[in-house]
C-alpha cells in the first residue's frame, strides 16, 4: 500500500498537474521548461514533506518551489547570458499551435519582462495573491513587490501602446503619423 | 490596461497539457527520503575535521530551553525540572512532565537574530545545515544537533515535538564557526543529526522537520529552535 504522502502526492499530480504547469509556463514561457521545473518542484517537494500534509497544502509548497526555481534559473541564466553573448535565443512559448492572438501576444509580453516583474505580475493577477503572500513567496519586501508590479504594469502598458501605434500606422498606410492618443495625423 | 483586463488576459492564455510523470516523481522523493549510509561516513569524518575546540560534554549542565537564557558551565541559571528527572518508557516516550521543557524552546532567529534551518531531509541522521545572519565577528559553535517538529503553518515558532533538552547532551558536535570562517550564511555540509525520541507537545498541525541546535554563542549556551525545512 502506498504511503500516504505518495498518495498525495498522485492526487496533485492527477487533480492539479494541468495547473501547476500552467502555472510554471506562465512564467518560463516555454512548456518543457515549465514540466521539468514542475517535476522538479513536486520531487523537491515531496523528498522533504513530513506529516499530515494535504492536497491543498502540498500544492502551496510546490508552488512556491516552482516559483524558486524560476527566479533561480533566472539568475543562473543572466549569468550566462553575460560570459556568452552570442547565445541564440530559443523559441518561446509553443510552437503557436496552442496559443494564437492575443493570447499569444501577451504571453508574449510576459517574457519581455524581467523574471521578477514576470513573478510578481502572474502571482498578483493571475493567482490572485496580495502583496504580502507575494513577499513571503518570493523572499522580498512588500515595497519590492509593489515596485515590480508597478515596473511591469508600465511596461505593458507602453508595450500596448506601441503595439497599437504600429498596428494603427499598418492600417492607416499613408495617413501618417500616430498621436500618443492614438489618432493619427497627416504629413505636414 | 486595467486591472481586471491584465486579470482576463492572462487567465486567457491556455496550458499545455501536464505531460508530468508521477512515477519519476515518487522515485526521487523516494530516494531523498532514504538514509544517506555514505553521507553518515562523511559526516563522521567531517566532525572530526571541523571541532577545533571541543567542548567537554560531562561538565556540561542540563540545558533549560525556557527564554534560551545562557546555562553555564557549572549549572542551569533557570528553574525547571532536571532533565534526568524526565525519563522514558520502554517504547521511547517521555513520561509526561517533560513536555514544559521540550515544547519551550525559544526561537534561534528570536534570541540571536541568526536564523538556521536544514537543507535537506534530516530523517536519516545526516544534513546540511545552513545558518544565515550571523554578523561579521560572531564567535558561534554548534555543539549538537537534533530535530524539532514545528507546525509548518504558522508564523510564529509552535513545536509540535521535539526532544527533551537532556537529549541534547549526547548530541555529538557538528562544527564550528568563528569570526575568521563567518560572515553572513555559513553551510555545515553533511552534519551529524541526533536522532532522540521526540516528546508530542499536543499540537495539531501539519509539521516540518527544524533544527534543534545546542550552541554556544559569545560565551552563551542555549538550546534553539531554527526555521521549518523551506521548500525551496
Amino acid at each position: 500500500m502506498a504511503a500516504r504522502w505518495e498518495q498525495v502526492c498522485a492526487e496533485l499530480v492527477a487533480h492539479r498537474g494541468d495547473a501547476l504547469v500552467r502555472y510554471a509556463m506562465l512564467l518560463s514561457g516555454d512548456e518543457e521548461e515549465a514540466r521539468d521545473m514542475v517535476q522538479d518542484a513536486l520531487t523537491a517537494t515531496f523528498g522533504r514533506l513530513r506529516n499530515g500534509f494535504e492536497v491543498e497544502q502540498a500544492e502551496a509548497y510546490v508552488r512556491r518551489a516552482i516559483a524558486n526555481r524560476f527566479l533561480d534559473r533566472a539568475r543562473r541564466g543572466q549569468r550566462w547570458r553575460r560570459i556568452v553573448p552570442l547565445v541564440v535565443e530559443r523559441e518561446r512559448v509553443d510552437s503557436g499551435a496552442t496559443l494564437t492572438g492575443e493570447r499569444l501576444d501577451m504571453a508574449h509580453r510576459l517574457q519581455r519582462l524581467s523574471p521578477r516583474e514576470r513573478a510578481c505580475i502572474v502571482l498578483r493577477y493571475d493567482e490572485d495573491r496580495t502583496v504580502e503572500q507575494i513577499a513571503s513567496e518570493l523572499g522580498i519586501s512588500a515595497g519590492a513587490v509593489k515596485r515590480y508590479v508597478s515596473d511591469a504594469l508600465g511596461k505593458l502598458r507602453g508595450m500596448l501602446e506601441r503595439e497599437q501605434e504600429r498596428a494603427a500606422r499598418e492600417a492607416g498606410g499613408a495617413a501618417g503619423p500616430v498621436r500618443r492618443d492614438g489618432t493619427t495625423g497627416g504629413r505636414q | 490596461m486595467s486591472d481586471d483586463e491584465l486579470r482576463r488576459r492572462l487567465r486567457d492564455v491556455p496550458g499545455p497539457r501536464a505531460g508530468l510523470d508521477v512515477q519519476a516523481v515518487l522515485a526521487g522523493a523516494r530516494r531523498t527520503r532514504r538514509p544517506k549510509v555514505a553521507a553518515m561516513t562523511a559526516a563522521t569524518t567531517g566532525a572530526a575535521v571541523l571541532i577545533v575546540a571541543p567542548f567537554v560534554v560531562p561538565a556540561l549542565s542540563p540545558i533549560a530551553p525556557t527564554g534560551g537564557a545562557a546555562v553555564s558551565d557549572q549549572g542551569a541559571e533557570h528553574a525547571g525540572a532536571p532533565a534526568q528527572e524526565s525519563g522514558e518508557d520502554a517504547a521511547g516516550v517521555s513520561e509526561p512532565d517533560s513536555p514544559a521543557l521540550a515544547c519551550g524552546y525559544p526561537a534561534i532567529v528570536d534570541e540571536t537574530g541568526i536564523r538556521a534551518s536544514f537543507l535537506d531531509d534530516p530523517a536519516d541522521g545526516v544534513a546540511d545545515l545552513e545558518l544565515s545572519g550571523v554578523g561579521a565577528g560572531t564567535a558561534l559553535q554548534i555543539l549538537g544537533v537534533a530535530v524539532a517538529q514545528v507546525a509548518a503553518d504558522r508564523d510564529v515558532l509552535a513545536i509540535v515535538a521535539a526532544p527533551d533538552p537532556a537529549a541534547l547532551e549526547g548530541a555529538p558536535p557538528v562544527g564550528r564557526s568563528d569570526e575568521d570562517a563567518v560572515v553572513g550564511t555559513r553551510v555545515l555540509r553533511d552534519g551529524a543529526v541526533l536522532d532522540a525520541p521526540a516528546i508530542d507537545c499536543g499540537i495539531d498541525a501539519p509539521s516540518a522537520p527544524a533544527p534543534l541546535l545546542l550552541v554556544e554563542l559569545e560565551g552563551r549556551r542555549i538550546a534553539v529552535v531554527g526555521d521549518p525545512w523551506a521548500v525551496r
